[in-house]
């Protein structure tokens, strides 16, 4: 065995928090979510004036709200990891709880503008933009509710490296939105 | 622990701000076609928003190449859609 192997010197992984599996999710949902971002700026560019008439139709101030809500819920998750290298575990578990409900408060903002636009008619076969509008925001949908599970089993387990790879899925779910919004509700 | 609240409680502040002011220039704007500059204007705030989030959030100051990395590869997504909806404009 080297010294490297038995130092962990050159170990690609070394400084990040987390499992380091986790690292390889993040990067590859970032890729699935680039490539579908990139698939609706690549269908603007057929119908613009399509694209920026079915844009109209969304409700911008609930997009922003979410904005708000998941960089204050990963605020949470942030504070959740400091506290559990601080060994605060009672801290981490009403963190961890408090991320979650924030969570499910983006779910419920979501579900009340995915409400309003079908009851104006628009749903997921209304065109190019509305469909690729339901699948990019309906799959990041799923990934917010796949972390609140995350975060949920992590509470009841609230070890350091589980509450880092946990905090990790999160904040990558919170970096998606951070990019969706622009793209989907302001680009025009 | 607390100066590691107080750095994440700035870090929100920051995003929020940035996230502020993209909504703000999206609204200024307001006109029914494209204009390169706040395209140019709202990637710019996106991609801050998203170095803040890595640094502070994901907790990458202590894995430089792995920030680099997670800066460039979103930097790269922007450029691309930048020029997606420039060419849409």
């Amino acid at each position: 065995m080297s010294q490297a192997e038995v130092d962990g010197s050159g170990d690609p992984f070394t400084g990040l928090p987390g499992h380091p599996m986790m690292w390889i999710l993040i990067f590859s949902e970032l890729l699935v979510f680039g490539a579908a971002l990139i698939a609706f700026s690549g269908a603007r560019i057929a119908d613009p004036a399509g694209f920026l008439a079915a844009q109209n139709h969304l409700d911008r101030l609930t997009g922003l709200i979410n904005v708000f809500v998941l960089i204050t819920s990963g605020l949470f998750a942030a504070i959740a990891v400091e506290a559990a290298r601080a060994g605060r575990t009672r801290l981490v578990r009403w963190c961890l709880v408090a991320a979650a409900l924030l969570g499910l408060v983006f779910l419920g903002f979501k579900a009340a503008e995915y409400l309003r636009e079908f009851a104006l008619g628009y749903g997921i076969e209304s065109g190019t933009f509305f469909t690729l509008y339901y699948l990019i925001t309906g799959f990041h949908a799923l990934h917010v509710i796949g972390g609140i599970l995350v975060l949920a089993l992590v509470g009841v387990w609230p070890t350091l490296i589980n509450v880092e790879t946990g905090a990790a899925f999160w904040h990558m779910v919170d970096l998606v939105w951070l990019i969706v919004f622009p793209v989907v509700y302001l680009v025009r | 622990m607390n100066g590691a609240i107080l750095r994440l409680v700035k870090a929100w502040a920051v995003m929020g701000g940035l996230t502020a002011a993209a909504v703000f220039a999206g609204k200024a704007h307001g006109g029914a076609r494209p204009d390169a500059m706040l395209m140019v204007v709202l990637m710019g705030l996106t991609f801050a928003k998203a170095a803040v989030l890595a640094h502070h959030y994901l907790d990458l100051r202590h894995a430089a190449g792995w920030n680099s990395a997670m800066r460039g590869s979103i930097a790269a997504l922007l450029i691309v859609l930048l020029g997606l909806a420039l060419v849409a404009g």
